[in-house]
């Protein structure tokens, strides 16, 4: 950047001003659309290979005659998702419903911790290693004492993911609302600014791509989370689904599970990527500081 | 002339005492800025150039010693905010369009929207960047964003400039013409300025006057007016004038002893 030219042609600049940017209201909306457009022209040589595996797989059970039970093919799985939309779409719901609670709940506590360890030095002494060693315990294996000690219904799955799904919200958030530059403080210290409008004015913003970075983490371990708490005991959701057809050798039905979760974590996620464009600006436009 | 800048005995050493990595980076520092005089100081890196400048700024309180900003200590200079600062990097906030970059300072300070716009325009306009409002940091050059910078650094109308290596990052050609356009801005504003620099031409074709600082502990070695006519041009850094008081200098920094068993200071002071 250092040795960019001065003054660039202005009618060059004038072009750069039209690219998307993610601040200026309504437009943002349009922007992330136009980027998904462009990303899956990109990813088009990816779509084509990933059809063609369906493909062969499709090939190879129909031709060697493969037992729906061992592996169903792709169609007999398309159909089976069909056939039972309905039913499958309510176990979705309640997966999803059980992600977007524990996702609220534990990137709530994710920030306030957070915040609680950069305040305050004891706390973050406290805290902060004892978070980090927590994360040693698998959590999958704790899974069933939740159950023992919430019940078996909502609570525990809801529990669970958002015990999963902390985690990084609360690391990266930590990390972002220390990366402020010191000089960037003392800027703000010339006029006398408050600890408050130095929070506001400078750290908070500064800290919004590294949470949105953890944000991103979060939700697809919160997907895992309540997947999870559903193995351990349910009678609904898509984790349920496939231990309902593991014991019933419905491969097919399990495949259909497994389906939905994809397509439900993926939507989940370019949700919160839809969040960070309009509520962010961009880590890729450099933090304060950088030349 | 008043003095804007009065610096006595200013010393500063890092790191607590009897520790091992205790080091002095300042010591016995003495020299007066008169009001809208600009200065540079130069010296060799590490010398405690940048930190001197932000012990003048109040940013940071010095061992020993004391500092004066318009007959005043230099914290009540702050709390009135008459010190402007510019950094090595241009520091602004990346998700702040140049004209919300400069109002920042305005916005500190409780001014209404309409005003702490309305400002920012002009000093945008004041470094030459009318028409870049609404561009973020990562869409200007370099010098765009030093630019912004400077204008911050003005809009709340401090009657001190302090800056540390303002140009220190940018290519020569560009580097040049920002030395240009400082010395216009200056000559409009008439800013007391405290520049701190490693460039020997840089210095000589701002300054009225130049200190030369040894290194470590940072020391002043000696006081140089600048007898050179202004405005100051192109045509200026080709005259004899120029070039022999560039040669004095690079002489001076070049015949540098390290360290301690530097000279005393010639001139202790005297602006």
């Amino acid at each position: 950047m250092a040795s960019a030219p001065e003054f660039r042609d202005r009618g060059d600049l004038a072009v750069e001003a039209a690219r998307p940017a993610p601040h200026r209201a309504g437009t943002a909306l349009a922007a992330a659309l136009r980027d998904g457009a462009a990303a899956m022209a990109a990813n088009l040589p990816a779509a084509l290979f990933f059809l063609l595996l369906l493909a062969a797989w499709q090939v190879v059970v129909t031709a060697r005659h493969v037992s729906d039970f061992i592996l169903p093919s792709p169609l007999a799985i398309l159909r089976t998702t069909g056939q039972y939309f309905p039913l499958l779409m309510k176990h979705t719901w309640t997966t999803t419903y059980e992600i977007g609670i524990g996702f609220i709940i534990g990137n709530a506590i994710a920030v306030a911790m957070a915040l609680l360890i950069v305040s305050s030095r004891l706390a973050e002494k406290a805290l902060y290693p004892l978070l980090i060693a927590s994360q040693t315990v698998p959590k999958v294996a704790i899974a069933p004492l939740f159950l023992i000690w919430f019940g078996s219904g909502i609570a525990p799955k809801v529990i669970i993911t958002a015990v999963i799904c902390f985690f990084p919200t609360v690391v990266n958030t930590v990390q972002g609302l220390k990366a402020t530059d010191e000089n960037a403080i003392d800027l703000l210290r010339l006029v006398a600014a408050s600890r408050i409008q130095v929070f506001t004015k400078l750290q908070f913003p500064n800290a919004l791509p590294y949470f949105f970075a953890g944000l991103k983490i979060s939700i697809a371990l919160a997907v895992i989370g309540a997947i999870i708490g559903e193995w351990v005991g349910a009678n609904s959701g898509l984790g349920y689904v496939i231990m309902y057809s593991t014991q019933t050798l419905r491969t097919d039905f399990m495949f259909a599970a497994l389906l939905l979760i994809s397509v439900l974590g993926v939507v989940l996620y370019l949700i919160v990527v839809l969040l960070e464009r309009l509520f962010s600006w961009r880590a890729s436009d450099r933090p304060v500081g950088g030349l | 002339m008043a003095d804007a800048i009065a610096l006595e005995r200013v010393g500063l050493t890092y790191g607590a005492e009897g520790s091992a990595r205790r080091v002095e980076a300042l010591r016995d520092i003495g020299f007066t800025v008169g009001e809208g005089q600009f200065v540079s100081i130069i010296g060799p890196s590490g010398c405690g150039k940048s930190t001197l400048l932000k012990i003048v700024a109040d940013l940071l309180p010095p061992s020993s010693g004391r500092v004066t900003v318009f007959g005043g200590d230099a914290h009540a200079a702050r709390a009135e905010r008459s010190v402007g600062f510019v950094f090595q990097t241009p520091l602004l906030f990346p998700w702040r369009t140049s004209l919300d970059n400069v109002a920042l300072m305005l916005e500190v300070q409780g001014l209404g929207r309409a005003e702490r716009r309305e400002r920012a325009r002009r000093y945008l306009d004041l470094v030459g960047l009318s028409g870049f409002e609404a561009y973020r940091p990562a869409e200007l050059s370099g010098g765009m964003q030093q630019r912004v910078s400077i204008a911050r650094a003005l809009s709340f109308d401090p009657r001190i400039l302090l800056m540390d290596e303002p140009f220190g990052s940018l290519d020569a050609i560009t580097r040049d013409r920002m030395g240009f356009e400082l010395l216009r801005i200056w000559e409009r504003t008439r800013k007391t300025v405290l520049l701190v620099t490693h460039s020997i031409p840089e210095a000589v074709l701002l300054s009225d006057t130049v200190i030369t600082v040894t290194p470590r502990p940072g020391r002043v070695r000696a006081v140089h007016p600048i007898d050179l006519p202004r405005p100051r041009t192109q045509e200026t850094r080709l005259s004899p004038g120029f070039i022999e008081y560039s040669r004095l200098l690079l002489k001076e920094l070049e015949g540098e002893p390290a360290g301690d068993e530097a000279a005393p200071a010639r001139a202790h002071g005297e602006a």
